[in-house]
């Protein structure tokens, strides 16, 4: 034990003679992992935020096609669609885009009863008096987006245009938790009816019909059975659609690690630097300790430490930061580049996610290969006669 | 003590710039005894030294130090031998220049396994014997060639080491220095103590505790 602990001296010792290099090292080192993590980080965030989304959708979306195009379908689809074997309920939905002039963004107007499990999910904020009634017409909930962007507060009108140019106002009854912006930042809530005038969706039809399915397992069979039934139609299953927001999430996040290559790649470039040699005076260094009673394997457990020393405080560092930086500070900058599939670019707070799988990737692309760089070349020097190393023959 | 039969060190084997450093050398060093080997630069007289102290290996004979034959042992034993019996004072002292000369002294103890206390008694007990003590924590960059010179002799017997090497150790030192260095290698042979110098300085072999002095040239020994 008094030998580790005598090495472990000697170690910090060593650290401190070399203190500004091996600070700096440590910065370097602790950017790297900084960059990597905080893409992780964010990506990890954002993909959790839109699966939470997600999980609020029907388990089946039915649309209907005209040539490639999607038209409001016939609200009679709902209750033919219904007759299938295990589906719980099929829900009509009115929803659209509606371009605002006056803040030059679009808000998705979706007409639907806030009192539904799936508004629910989206944690709904409303006055006391509104919280157990149904979505009236004449009133509107809205995304926090949309109230900073019209400078509203609860209990005050917005104004919108219906397409005959006929303009319409409705009460601000609610709006959406901070934590589902992602979603919600641009959402216009209104009654069903509000909603198809200001839509301009005729009688007896619907945008699009959202199915509910007993069985999770049989979410595919029953979408399959629509298809079958109905023709024309186009068919969304909710695990799709997570998959496809991971998909889209993981694809932009690639994108933004590809452009962090080259600092992996200049990282590389000093490890192989490393590993590929000692400088003169680190060999002789390393001559005395085994001319003086020194055994190769005290050399190497000095080394390991001295590189564990530097590495892991780094990558730990490095972790810390961009779990500030994501987490507490909202990832600026980067943000921006991952997100922003809605046109009101959301400030969703992130709840923090750690995939420990990428970490351990993270951490085997980084520390592994820097205490391998550094004990690879004490070993080549140690393991030779020391009068060779000291004597520089 | 020590016995060295027929050995040779060969460096750059095979190649344009082979140097036969000591050639078929043959020496027998007795407990206790102080033995200087002399010789011009170059005659080899390092190199013999780095064979006795488990340095490096012979190209080809045997070596025995303390007992046993250290010409073929593994790597790991070898270098536990020399922790064991062997301090080495260098020509060009081999100190950290950027450790404490308390750390460079202890150098030798780290691996040991001794406790902290006990390396920085046997640390100061060295320091006080040669009069370095206000030195302790000054760098040894910062410390004369002879202040330098001292710490090499403390960390050398800072193991309490059987077989005391020395190469060229007056060759920073100026006569004053050399003397006293002399007078301290005496008393460490009055300890009992084996000691082999090599030197090519008259102040050395000259001086009345060497029992012997051996003559190399080129890489051969001449006469024992």
């Amino acid at each position: 034990m008094n030998r580790y602990l005598n090495l472990l001296d000697f170690t910090i010792h060593s650290f401190l003679r070399r203190k500004w290099k091996n600070l700096f090292l440590m910065l370097l080192f602790g950017y790297l992992v900084f960059l990597f993590s905080s893409v992780l980080f964010l990506t990890g965030a954002i993909k959790q935020e839109a699966q939470r989304g997600v999980m609020g959708l029907p388990d089946v979306t039915v649309q209907k096609l005209t040539a490639g195009r999607q038209v409001p379908a016939p609200a009679t689809y709902a209750e033919r669609i219904s007759e299938i074997f295990g589906i719980e309920r099929v829900d009509t939905r009115i929803w659209g885009y509606y371009f605002d002039i006056s803040t030059q963004a679009n808000y998705t107007i979706i007409g639907y009863d806030p009192q539904k499990d799936a508004w629910k999910d989206l944690g709904l904020i409303t006055s006391p008096a509104e919280k157990e009634t149904p979505l009236e017409n004449g009133k509107a909930i809205l995304g926090e987006g949309i109230m900073r962007a019209r400078h509203l507060r609860l209990g005050q009108k917005i104004g919108l245009y219906t397409p005959s140019f006929s303009g319409r106002s409705f009460k601000v009854i609610g709006t959406f938790k901070g934590s589902t912006n992602l979603l919600t930042y641009d959402v216009i809530l209104l009654s069903e009816e509000d909603a198809r005038e200001v839509l301009g969706v005729e009688q007896g039809l619907v945008t699009d019909l959202g199915v509910y399915v007993y069985n999770k397992n049989e979410v595919t069979t029953v979408a399959k059975k629509i298809t079958e039934l109905l023709p024309g139609i186009r068919v969304v299953i909710k695990s799709q659609l997570g998959r496809t927001y991971d998909t889209v999430y993981s694809w932009k996040s690639g994108f933004i690690l590809i452009t962090l290559v080259g600092c992996l790649l200049a990282f590389a470039m000093m490890v192989w630097e490393k590993a590929s040699g000692l400088s003169a005076e680190e060999k002789r260094e390393i001559g005395i300790l085994k001319a003086t009673g020194w055994d190769t394997s005290d050399i190497l457990i000095m080394k390991f430490w001295e590189s564990l020393g530097i590495s892991l405080p780094s990558f730990l560092l490095g972790i810390t930061a961009s779990y500030v930086y994501v987490f507490f500070l909202g990832a600026p900058l980067l943000k921006s580049m991952i997100t922003g599939w809605s046109i009101l670019y959301p400030p969703f707070e992130f709840t923090p996610v750690m995939n420990l799988d990428e970490l351990m990737v993270l951490l085997f692309l980084t520390v592994i290969p820097y205490i391998i760089s550094t004990i690879i070349p004490s070993w080549k020097a140690a393991i030779i006669d020391p009068d060779t190393v000291i004597r520089g023959i | 003590m020590i016995r060295v039969v027929n050995a040779s060190k060969i460096y750059n084997k095979g190649q344009p710039n082979q140097v036969n450093a000591v050639v078929e050398a043959n020496l027998h060093v007795r407990h206790g005894e102080m033995v200087v080997i002399r010789g011009p630069s170059g005659s080899g007289k390092t190199s013999l030294l780095i064979l006795i102290g488990c340095i490096a290996r012979p190209s080809a004979g045997e070596i025995q130090v303390a007992g046993k034959t250290i010409s073929r042992l593994p790597e790991r034993f070898m270098t536990l031998h020399r922790r064991e019996h062997i301090g080495i004072i260098f020509q060009q002292f081999n100190l950290i220049q950027d450790l404490t000369v308390e750390q460079n002294i202890a150098l030798p103890l780290f691996p040991l396994g001794i406790s902290r206390g006990a390396m920085a008694e046997r640390t100061r007990q060295l320091l006080s014997r040669l009069r370095m003590e206000a030195r302790s924590s000054f760098l040894v960059k910062q410390l004369s060639g002879g202040e330098q010179q001292r710490v090499a002799i403390a960390r050398a017997l800072v193991n309490n080491p059987d077989i005391l090497l020395a190469d060229e150790p007056t060759a920073h030192l100026d006569t004053g220095l050399s003397k006293d260095l002399m007078e301290t290698m005496e008393v460490i042979k009055k300890e009992g103590r084996t000691i082999v110098i090599a030197s090519h300085d008259p102040l050395v072999f000259n001086h009345r505790s060497v029992d012997r002095t051996i003559e190399m040239k080129d890489g051969r020994i001449l006469e024992g």
